[in-house]
Order: C-alpha cells, then structure tokens, then sequence
C-alpha cells in the first residue's frame, strides 16, 4: 500500500514526526521494563520485601516489532527523503501481534503463578493497583500484606522501598507496626 | 375541585413518571461511555452467575455440576448454592442468610476468569449482609436485562466527574454511575465506605485519562500512516488497537511512578474532607448562634439587629 506524502499538511508532517518518536519512546520503555521484570524474577530471592511485577510488560514484547515499524513509517510522513517501508506487510502483522500479546499475557500469568510462590512469595491484592495494566504486588510475608494496607499502599511500598535501599531488616512485627502506623495516620487525616 | 379519585390518579401518573425516569436513566447509564459501578446482594449475584451461564449455553445441570466444582474450594458455597436453589423453587424473591463473603469471592473469581464479563470486583459487608459491587463491563448489560432482580426498579446514581457540571460530563462520557440493586438500600454507607468511592473514581478517572489519550494518539498516528480513515479495513484497526494497547502499557510503566489514580483519589478526599469540615464548622455557628438567642435574645438582637437596648429595657 503506497501512500502520497504530498497530500499531508504541514500540521500532518508535524504529528507524524511527534508520533513516530513518542512510539519509539514507548517501545524503549517497554523494553526495559519487560527486561526489569526478567530480571526482578532472575533475582527474586533477594528481594526481602516484595516484588511488583508488571505481566502486560512480558507480553508487549510482541508489539514493540509492530511499534517500531509504524514508528519508522511516520517518520517516512514527515520526511519523504527515507525509504519507504511496504505497509501492509505492517498490517498483516497486526493482527497476529495482538493474538500473540493476549496468548503471552495469559502464560506469563500461569507461570508467574507457580514460580513466585515457589520462590517464598505470596500475592497481595491489598498492595496491588488497580487500574488497567498495573503491577502486581508479591510480598515475601504474609504479615506484610496487612489487611487494611489497601488504604496505603503507596506509603507501604515507599517504605519497603526505603529499607531495601537501606539493607534493613525489620522483625515482622516492626513492619506491621509501621502499617498499622500508615493506617492510622490515614484515618486520622481522612475520617 | 380535585376529588380523592383525582388525587390518588396524579399520584400514581408521577409514581409512573418516576418508574420511567429511573429505566430511562439505567438506559442512559449502560448506553452512555460511561463508568458503571452494580452493587447487588447475594442473591442477586447468584442470579447474574446463573444467567451468565446460561447465555454462554450452558444447561442448568451443568451449572450445577460448575456450581459443586467450585463448592470443593469453598463449602460455604455449596450451601448457599442451595438455599439458593430452594428459594427459587419456592418462588422467593430473597435469600435470608448472611452469606460468607470468601463464598461468593470464589464464585466472582471463577466468573471474572472465565466469563471475562466481571472486570473489577469487591466482596463488602454493610450492616452484616453481603454485597458484591461489580465495576460493569459492556457485555454485563445483557445479563442485567434477564435476571429478575437488577432489571426491576434499580437505583441509578450518576455523578459527572471533572472541571464540568454533571450534564456536560454526561455529553463527554465520563460519568460515574452506581446502579443500586432493590436490596441495596444505604447509597451514604457505599459512598462513605473507605475504599469504594474515592479510590474507585480516582483510579477510572487515571485508567480513563490514559486510555483516552492511548486511542486518540493510537488513532490519530494509524490515520496518518495508512493515508486517511476511509481506508480503514479489519487491519489499521488491528493495528490501532495494537498502538492502543501499546501506548496504554507504556503509560501504565511511568503510572508506576506518577501514581496518577491515587493522586486524584487523595485530591477528592481532601476535597470532601474539606467539605466536611466547613459543614461542620457551619453547624457550629449555627448551634452558637442558637445557645446565644436562647441565653439572652434582647441581647442577641441587639448585636445582629442593633436595636437599642435602653428603650426595650
């Protein structure tokens, strides 16, 4: 499929320009943080509080090829001096991709279910986000995934954060103190 | 002059009036791009699960046979799997126990993973009953439609979020809406329950923003690319949805460190402890005000009116 520079805008040239670097970002950040997360796994065991995983991550592996293709096709918009690359090779692939991120989600799902576990790690839906494509959050304890922590789990994985960073090794309990310390905190700043 | 036949014949046109108001505001509510929170008792979910099987084709023997599979992980189930069963043999429209809440997680897990039709979901106890409150998906209308009790006379609460009053946000499509099933009576304890509703509307309004933002770039780029929307075939959408999804992972990946949703559900809370606090402090003038007429009202006049005080005397 041959597409006419000549009938894009000034405006047009603009967008694909932006467009076509903005795609190569996102296709970098995924990359690196698919390679992030296969590392976290490589290296579980020596996280001592917690890990948060991103699956979606893994799986957009396989749109990264599709993204930098369109990605170089805009840049082609915006400046016709480069050579052209055939569409719809493009768009026959796209569709495959999708199937294939869907198929790859659902594996690394299943094996992230057997192998965290297996390492010591517990899921903790009360540490989780929610919104679409987030992390989940496996906790080392079952102490630590506190059943009120969904209040704060920003503060308690900050804190997790700080620690780890520090080489602290709080008992259990001193670490269900400090969440229970967020959850008052919280309460008393919100009720 | 209105007769008592008249009276009760205006009375029953507005109850009518009303009836329609509510099935055209569901209506609105489920068609609309908007975000749609069902809250609904044990019984209810029980009949939504039975009639999500059923239009997956399934035979009620089956979805007993599914029902007892799930009961091995939970035996609370299987019991409330068959009071169920005998309420609806007797024609009741209501299950009188307090479910257990791990029960009906296990049945809202199973219908999340394989029906795909429950996206988000929470077990809550309100004054000891169960409710499960389901955050809609478009394929869950139809199943709203056949079970008795969410399609009659629900509640419909609808909130337009953002910088726009309520019936702009409606005509952009971020709207919020709690569609209350009958047994669902205290809207005031779901909105003040600590979770529910400002993490809720905070994290749609985060997924909301970088969705929107996702589509129209994805869109926009693909037009450019393929050369305009009238070629648009099974394959520039594939791939609009492909850049879509790309993009809305990517936001998700620095959503880890701009936290966007919780930052909106904490903005709201501020705000609505804002709002709490200057009612109160509202109530407190009122009450002192009050004390200070009670105590001495020549007085009290006096300072607000400034009657003098000699000439009362």
């Amino acid at each position: 499929m041959a597409v006419d520079n000549a009938q894009l805008s000034g405006l047009q040239k603009g967008l694909a320009f932006i467009y076509s670097l903005l795609l190569l970002l996102v296709s970098l950040l995924i990359t690196n943080e698919a390679w992030a997360v296969l590392k976290l796994l490589q290296q579980a065991e020596q996280q001592s509080f917690y890990i948060d995983i991103m699956p979606f991550a893994v799986a957009a592996l396989w749109l990264v090829p599709v993204m930098l293709m369109l990605s170089y096709i805009l840049l082609t918009r915006a400046l016709p001096v480069l050579p052209q690359l055939n569409l719809d090779k493009l768009l026959k692939a796209a569709l495959p991709c999708l199937l294939l991120l869907l198929a790859s989600r659902v594996a690394v799902g299943f094996y992230l279910g057997d192998y965290l576990p297996s390492k010591g790690f517990i899921y903790c839906d009360k540490l989780s986000r929610t919104a679409a494509f987030s992390g989940q959050v496996w906790v080392s304890q079952q102490a630590y995934c506190h059943d009120e922590s969904y209040l704060v789990n920003a503060e308690v994985l900050d804190w997790f954060d700080e620690k780890e960073v520090a080489g602290a090794k709080p008992s259990n309990d001193e670490v269900i103190a400090q969440i229970e310390l967020f959850i008052a905190e919280y309460k008393q700043r919100y009720q | 002059m209105k007769t008592l036949h008249d009276i009760q014949r205006t009375s029953q046109i507005r109850q009518q009036a009303q009836q329609n108001q509510q099935r055209e505001a569901l209506a609105k509510a489920l068609a609309a791009n908007s975000h749609t929170l069902f809250v609904m008792n044990d019984a209810e979910f029980f009949e939504l699960a039975v009639n999500i099987k059923r239009q997956q084709g399934m035979q009620q023997a089956e979805i007993n046979a599914w029902m007892k599979q799930l009961a091995l992980q939970n035996p609370a189930l299987g019991q409330l799997w068959e009071r169920y069963n005998e309420q609806v043999k007797m024609f009741m429209s209501a299950i009188p126990v307090t479910a257990d809440a791990a029960a009906l997680a296990v049945l809202a897990k199973d219908l999340s993973k394989s029906g795909n039709l429950l996206t988000k979901y929470q077990i809550k106890t309100y004054h000891g009953r169960t409710y499960v409150v389901v955050k809609g998906y478009p394929a869950l209308r139809q199943h709203l439609t056949g079970t008795r009790y969410l399609a009659s006379h629900p509640k419909v609460v609808s909130m337009g979020i953002g910088k726009m009053d309520a019936a702009r946000a409606i005509k952009g499509g971020f709207v919020l809406s709690l569609v209350l099933s009958v047994g669902f009576h205290a809207v005031d304890q779901l909105l003040n329950d600590q979770k529910t509703w400002h993490d809720f509307v905070g994290g749609v309004a985060a997924d909301v923003i970088y969705a929107g933002a996702a589509s129209a770039i994805a869109y926009s780029a693909v037009s450019i690319a393929v050369g305009g929307i009238a070629t648009f075939t099974i394959g520039p959408l594939a791939l609009v949805v492909i850049v879509g999804v790309g993009l809305a992972i990517g936001f998700a990946i620095l959503d880890k460190k701009i936290r966007l949703g919780e930052k909106l559900a904490v903005l709201l809370k501020q705000e609505s402890a804002k709002i709490e606090r200057s009612m109160s402090n509202l109530d407190h003038a009122a009450d002192k005000l009050n004390n200070e007429y009670s105590n001495d009202t020549l007085d009290f006049l006096h300072r607000i009116f400034a009657i003098p005080k000699l000439g009362l005397q």
